[in-house]
């Protein structure tokens, strides 16, 4: 485990990148930026898969976990964030 | 394991709320209006401040630490106490005004979601608060840094469903 330790520097940069992605979204939800709401759903979830992604990475150790691992993590996220998105946009319904 | 089969749990979970949410567009907007986005804002915040302590004590446990490491876990499970109780503030606040699970589907998503999160935050406080006590555990150093390790992912977990949650019940316009 020890060679896969992430920095506790790192992980505390990216603690407050994840604080400040979490006032974007949440000034998001709040203004009108896109005409279309889909929009704003698209990037509030991008933003959400991508914080999602930084904790598993880097608060999880997964960064330089074996391949199968971080592969397994990453199509999580690409699969996750486009079913998401799809069902919440009305691209897909059940 | 563990992790992964709650992950896509919770996925299937979520992508089942999106896709109510999209057939019953209007209900469930006029219902989440009522939504206080102030708890889920603070809450994101003070399980984010919590991993940062777990991770903090799990270094200091490497580097043999063990009083530092105890005291950052102890505090990483007092945020996440802080966090149990904002949340009940938040349910008693809805069940004061005649909200409860039945009230809509959007409440009945809200309150299963959110349910389920809270066992998973009193599971991760009980283990948070036993991985505290870890130094006057009698085994191999190796294996208590494993435990610690596990317990700490778990934790994360914790975070990263609510990360979604509070993206999927609060933000979504």
């Amino acid at each position: 485990m020890t060679d896969n330790n992430t920095p506790l520097v790192r992980c505390t940069i990216v603690c407050l990148l994840l604080v400040l992605a979490t006032l974007l979204s949440w000034q998001l939800g709040h203004s009108e930026l896109f005409t279309n709401v889909n929009y704003t759903i698209a990037v509030i979830l991008l933003i959400a898969i991508i914080k999602i992604r930084y904790v598993i990475l880097d608060f999880m150790e997964v960064r330089h976990a074996p391949a199968p691992l971080r592969i397994t993590v990453e199509l999580w996220c690409v699969t996750a964030f486009s079913l998401m998105c799809a069902v919440a946009t009305g691209i897909l319904s059940f | 394991m563990l992790v992964l089969g709650d992950l896509s749990l919770f996925t299937a979970f979520f992508v089942n709320y999106l896709n109510d949410r999209g057939h019953n567009y209007t209900e469930f907007v006029a219902a989440q209006a009522k939504v206080n986005q102030v708890y889920g804002l603070v809450n994101t915040i003070i399980l984010l401040c919590s991993s940062w302590l777990v991770i903090a004590a799990v270094q200091s446990a490497r580097s043999e630490r063990v009083k530092r490491a105890s005291n950052l876990l102890f505090g990483a499970a007092a945020l996440g106490v802080v966090f149990l109780v904002l949340k009940i503030l938040e349910y008693s606040e809805k069940i004061t005004v005649g909200i409860v699970p039945n009230t809509n589907l959007f409440y009945n998503h809200y309150f299963f979601l959110t349910g389920l999160h809270f066992v998973h935050v009193v599971l991760g406080v009980a283990l948070l608060l036993l991985m505290s006590q870890y130094g006057r555990f009698n085994a191999p150093v190796e294996s208590k840094l494993r435990n610690l390790e596990s317990g700490a992912s778990f934790w994360h977990l914790v975070d990263l469903l609510w990360i979604a949650l509070f993206a999927l019940l609060y933000l979504l316009p």
